[in-house]
């Protein structure tokens, strides 16, 4: 028997994405911070700057969240270029959605998803938390909110709240294949009691999503430059919450790359509407 | 004096301490080691870190629960460390690391870098050479 010694097999190579969910407002911070350390301070270099962070933690998509109708800063130049750019990164654009009344965030929804890759609604109203996943248009629901109070005595303080589901809104999430997030960025802001009722509010929707089979993308939701997290922690985050290891890597790369690929699939118009998509354009007569 | 008989495993007597034979591997933990990286301003003493690692252990898991993962800090130096902890608890690990915002009143993020099963491979996987002194 002739010995095959040579090795010519070729091993797949595994391409797998990770993204994370963090705010426009980072873009800020980070070139703030590499303003003292860059001699040329161009909106592309400084675009690679973000770029190179967020790779360093290991990601390879990052999803930019704005608020419909915020203004435009000093770094919207770098936004853009990130956005355009085919750097060590890839940037999408969100609209994150907070809206008061159902009427309001489907008006909200219709005006802002022909420019946003994704769309996120924010809410721990039940109702709310409902229309979003009622929508075919939605890609993120987070239930949970946040509000910065400010009192005199004891200056700015983060008020948090979680929202409920019911089996209704999560059989509805999945029917519109719309995913809920959850992001690290209001635990970090919150201590003792309110961080231990957060927690608990949100352990008790894992498995309500989970038995309806409703991804779950557990996120770091940063906002400011030490706010940002890697995959690693983003995954053990998931896990704190009760997701297991396997669910909690999948809504960090594969849940996120599988909505955004649905959503360019729509926009280039294979996808007529929903339910209703084009396999093939040949015709059979 | 301790007979021999009342001992139930084998012990060697050494001025007066009982010195127990150490346990089987079989019968040891299984070990992880996760190589971490920190992103400051200015550099984080070890003890400081130390400090931070265990407050936000029991901070998020509880007293309990920081117990049964078996965290502790193995070597930490200049923005470069190692922790060790039980097999079965990586992700909690990794969890309480994420919830490190602030060591000695300044912003800091710990990054984790990798895990490996030994602390040659976290080393030489993972952390720089220049941060190889981290456990010496």
């Amino acid at each position: 028997m002739a010995a095959n010694n040579s090795v010519d097999h070729v091993r797949p190579i595994r391409t797998k994405r990770y993204f994370d969910y963090v705010s426009a407002d980072l873009i800020e911070d980070i070139c703030s911070d590499a303003a003292e350390s860059m001699d040329s301070e161009t909106d592309s270099s400084l675009a690679v700057h973000i770029g190179s962070f967020f790779k360093k933690f290991g990601f390879t998509d990052i999803i930019f969240f704005k608020k419909p109708g915020q203004r435009d800063s000093d770094f919207d130049g770098v936004y853009r270029s990130l956005m355009k750019s085919d750097g060590p990164v890839r940037c999408h654009n969100c609209v994150e959605i907070e809206a008061g009344s159902e009427n309001e965030l489907y008006s909200l929804i219709r005006k802002e998803r022909p420019n946003a890759d994704f769309i996120a609604v924010r809410s721990s109203d039940e109702k709310i938390i409902r229309a979003a996943a009622e929508s075919f248009e939605t890609d993120l629901i987070i239930p949970v909110s946040y509000a910065e109070k400010r009192s005199q005595n004891s200056g700015s303080t983060l008020h948090v709240s979680a929202g409920q589901i019911n089996h209704i809104a999560a059989k509805i999430a999945r029917d519109k294949k719309t995913a809920f997030a959850f992001d690290l960025y209001p635990f970090l802001q919150t201590k003792g009691y309110r961080r231990s009722k957060l927690f608990s509010d949100c352990m008790e929707m894992i498995p309500i999503l989970r038995k309806y089979g409703v991804p779950v993308l557990p996120v770091s939701g940063a906002v400011s430059y030490y706010e940002a997290r890697g995959p690693y922690e983003c995954e053990a985050f998931g896990t704190l919450l009760g997701l297991s290891k396997e669910e909690a890597v999948r809504g960090v790369s594969d849940v996120p790359a599988e909505i955004f690929e649905r959503r360019k699939k729509q926009k280039s118009g294979q996808i007529i509407s929903s339910g209703v998509e084009m396999i093939s354009n040949e015709r059979q007569d | 004096m301790i007979k021999s008989s009342y001992v139930p495993f084998t012990c060697i007597l050494k001025a007066g301490c009982i010195h127990l034979e150490p346990l089987l591997p079989s019968l040891r933990k299984r070990k992880r080691y996760i190589a971490v990286e920190l992103v400051s301003a200015a550099p984080v003493q070890r003890n400081a870190f130390i400090a931070a690692v265990s407050q936000a252990g029991c901070a998020v898991l509880g007293d309990a629960g920081f117990a049964v993962c078996g965290i502790s800090v193995l070597g930490f130096e200049g923005s470069a460390g190692i922790i060790k902890c039980h097999h079965t608890s990586v992700s909690q690990t990794i969890g309480v690391l994420a919830f490190i915002t602030m060591i000695d009143g300044q912003k800091v993020i710990v990054r984790t870098a990798g895990v490996s099963g030994t602390v040659k491979g976290a080393l030489t996987k993972f952390l720089q050479k220049e941060n190889r002194a981290a456990t010496e």
